[in-house]
């Protein structure tokens, strides 16, 4: 290694923060907008997922109807069915749905995008630092991994299991984003 | 409209080095490009935008026809009931190929978008109908950012250097998150300020 470059390791280790703060500013909005936009053009953000599964017939019905509404079933919520002699508790109610048939952005109300936090987490300085990607909203865990309706549809949200990792346009957002962070501070680094 | 029962674009990786890396590594590559075009044509389709090079954003819709059917938006992503770009499909092939199109059902109504065979090209001149090309023809390709990045796919198998970057699952009881200690970790930090540091020395 040259001799310029094995003396910098350890000035470098004391940059370590200052990359990681910038990261946590600058970067995360990146990586939401990218992970949003993937969900808005009815993509899977992880990687091999490809495009969601179409919504079903049902489903569609009640998009284009002027209503969708939503009851208590078992301690959970889910949307109701209108059939002729059967009555619900409506617990919500969402009139006029802007909502498209296609694709599929699993977004209606738009809590669930909303609720998507990036964030990190640690010790600046310690030697391993966490990023954290989370849906607080519970429909994330439906779509996720439980299954969505009547057909337990699986919309992957995040890369869950094991081995899996983002598709290739966010794993750019955040690398590229990284090596950002790094050359503003290796910059000033190098100028002093 | 139009009578073709595929709508297909071959891309030869040989002409983006897939024969540079190692054949145990080859199909692994092809399939991350074609997971990698598949969602890129549906981005820009999404969009409104073609995804070939010397194509522009899509016609608009017409104002009476996005009204009725699209809430009034007249962005053209062609998608109505999804069922287009749900055949949408991009695979490996024989040897260093991949293919990348419409197969089947759908391929009459992808025709009348793209416009690639004769019949097509004629109904579009009789009726008037846009061209909205997303599939590229014999002499065109994709745009240079989509090509860029397929290069930058295979590189990654020719040096072994594909990101691993990987997530845990962090079983929120709250909704779902996950967490990774690769990207910001010491060890990928200092590995990256090292080259940045090379760069700006070899730079001048």
């Amino acid at each position: 290694m040259p001799a310029k470059i094995k003396n910098t390791t350890k000035q470098f280790k004391k940059l370590i923060p200052q990359i990681r703060k910038d990261y946590g500013k600058t970067a995360v909005k990146h990586i939401k907008r990218a992970i949003l936009k993937d969900l808005l053009a009815g993509i899977s953000p992880v990687n091999g997922q490809g495009k969601f599964t179409k919504y079903s017939d049902s489903y569609k019905e009640q998009i284009r109807s002027k209503a969708l509404y939503f009851t208590n079933k078992n301690g959970k919520v889910v949307r109701a069915e209108a059939k002729r002699g059967k009555k619900f508790e409506t617990i919500q109610k969402v009139a006029r749905p802007r909502k498209a048939t296609s694709p599929v952005t699993l977004r209606l109300t738009g809590k669930t995008y909303k609720s998507l936090i990036i964030k990190t987490k640690g010790s600046f300085t310690a030697r391993f630092f966490k990023l954290v990607i989370q849906f607080k909203s519970n429909l994330s865990k439906f779509h996720n991994k439980l299954g969505a309706g009547k057909s337990k549809v699986v919309r992957r949200m995040l890369p869950t299991e094991g081995g899996e990792k983002f598709n290739r346009r966010i794993t750019r957002v955040m690398l590229d984003r990284l090596e950002l962070s790094v050359q503003k501070v290796v910059k000033k680094f190098d100028r002093s | 409209m139009s009578s073709v029962d595929k709508v297909i674009k071959i891309l030869d990786l040989a002409e983006y080095g897939l024969l540079d890396v190692p054949p145990s590594e080859r199909q692994a590559a092809k399939q991350e490009v074609a997971d990698f075009l598949e969602n890129e044509i549906i981005r820009y389709v999404t969009r409104g935008e073609s995804p070939v090079e010397g194509e522009g954003r899509f016609q608009k819709l017409n104002k009476d026809y996005a009204k009725k059917e699209k809430g009034g938006n007249t962005r053209a992503n062609l998608q109505l009931e999804g069922d287009l770009l749900d055949s949408l499909l991009a695979k490996s092939t024989y040897g260093t190929k991949l293919k990348v199109g419409h197969e089947g059902g759908q391929a009459p109504k992808a025709d009348g978008h793209n416009q690639l065979s004769a019949e097509a090209k004629n109904w579009a001149n009789k009726t008037g109908f846009p061209k909205r090309r997303y599939i590229p023809d014999e002499d065109q390709t994709f745009k240079g950012p989509i090509l860029t990045e397929v290069r930058s796919i295979i590189d990654e198998f020719k040096t072994g250097t594909t990101s691993q970057l990987q997530f845990e699952d962090n079983l929120a009881t709250q909704g779902t998150a996950i967490t990774t200690e690769d990207l910001l970790s010491e060890e990928t930090l200092l590995s990256l300020m090292e080259k940045a540091y090379r760069d700006s020395l070899n730079a001048g």
